[in-house]
């Protein structure tokens, strides 16, 4: 199936997010401009018009009902999503890097940069969803980068909202209670800076990717290694798909270094790995930029990739790609269905 | 089993891949025997719901 392009940012994509249905697309790009999309056709259903600056981030509350972008305007904005009307602001010091809703849509979380005397902090706030114009702008918890810390670069909410992971700028992860702010853990994970996090659909481990050229796997509970993927180019972001036991890796040769390469050698192709077994299964062909943001449909039919190049590339999968499967998977499979015989 | 026969390097690589997904079954089964801990709440991806837009 041919992929459908989303055409109206006018500069480089920074996030894209499917709501939790699928059937919208939220991209954010270096534009100013937020936008949703129907993602089977397309069409762009709205804009969400109000930021200064590029907008670094975005998410979408599980009802479809608010969502919230983060931008270089120093601002976090929450906004309606079916009118496009933005709803509220809160004022930062910094660059917003990073925004997220946690599992339950009742808390928002922000990265804010580290610059001339702001150390960078994870700041959370309540959201009220009942009065949504009417919101307090005291966090719940402002963490701030600690002592021996590099600046956070992403972070995101654990399972049950419990715990807060980042990613910093050296590829340093770190651990926090989500409730008290308390550092619970910290690991070297890759030697460049940690350009995204997504978790699991339970949310008990998640994938980072780096500009080190790899991407891994880790868990929530133990902040343990469990796989990694080697790539050739410096990565911006990693998806884990539902269904199938895939993950999907997408970056590129630094825009700076692509003008000394040919177009065919910058590798901008967004790259499948087996989960399991962390083998490159296959790449996919289309942006003529680094890729910035990779998401996955909820339901695992379909990826969608936001470039350097200022489109997004909605693929839809083919048969083939469920078919897919290791030998050793059809064995375990045909075992355990004998043993239920 | 023909294959493992072929090299032991063939062999060698079937025995990783059986490791590996023998660990990552075991670690999924440790969180599904904790569900209520994790908060887990069953997705299904039966597409009996979806509403199909031709």
């Amino acid at each position: 199936m041919r992929p459908i392009m989303l055409k109206g940012h006018e500069r480089s994509l920074t996030q894209v997010k499917y709501n939790k249905e699928g059937d919208l697309i939220f991209t954010v790009a270096k534009d100013k401009i937020a936008s949703v999309w129907y993602s089977y056709n397309g069409e762009r259903v709205g804009t969400y018009n109000g930021h200064q600056g590029t907008i670094w981030s975005i998410d979408v509350d599980s009802k479809s009902e608010f969502c919230l972008t983060g931008s270089a305007d120093f601002s976090m904005k929450l906004w309606e999503v079916s009118t496009g009307r933005c709803l509220f602001t809160f004022d930062q010091d910094t660059s917003v890097r990073r925004v997220e809703f946690d599992p339950y849509d009742n808390r928002i979380l922000a990265v804010t940069d580290k610059v001339m005397g702001f150390p960078g902090s994870i700041i959370t706030y309540k959201i009220n969803r009942d009065s949504p114009t009417q919101q307090d702008t005291t966090p719940l918890l402002k963490i701030d980068t600690k002592e021996g810390f590099e600046k956070v670069s992403v972070a995101g909410f654990s399972y049950l909202g419990k715990y807060i992971v980042a990613g910093h700028q050296d590829g340093t992860i770190s651990k926090y209670d989500a409730t008290t702010g308390a550092l619970i853990g910290s690991v070297k994970a890759h030697e460049g800076l940690i350009t995204d996090i997504q978790f699991s659909e339970d949310k008990t481990y998640f994938i980072i990717s780096s500009k080190d050229k790899s991407a891994s796997i880790y868990d929530v509970d133990n902040l343990k290694q469990l796989k990694r993927f080697e790539a050739d180019a410096p990565m911006n972001s990693a998806a884990i798909t539902p269904v199938k036991e895939f993950v999907v890796l997408g970056g590129g040769q630094e825009a700076r270094d692509v003008t000394t390469t040919a177009a065919n050698q910058g590798k901008f192709e967004a790259r499948f790995y087996h989960k399991i077994f962390e083998d490159e299964i296959g790449r996919v062909k289309g942006h003529f930029g680094p890729l910035n943001y990779i998401a996955v449909h909820p339901s695992g039919s379909s990826y969608a990739s936001g470039g350097e190049d200022g489109y997004v590339r909605v693929h839809t999968f083919e048969k083939s790609y469920y078919d897919f499967k290791y030998d050793v998977e059809v064995t375990a499979e045909a075992k355990a269905h004998a043993g239920e015989q | 089993t023909d294959l493992m026969e072929d090299s032991s390097s063939a062999r060698e690589l079937i025995l990783k891949r059986r490791r590996l997904l023998e660990e990552w079954t075991a670690f999924r089964a440790n969180v599904a025997a904790h569900k209520e801990q994790y908060g887990i709440v069953e997705v299904s991806h039966d597409n009996e719901d979806l509403e199909v837009i031709e």
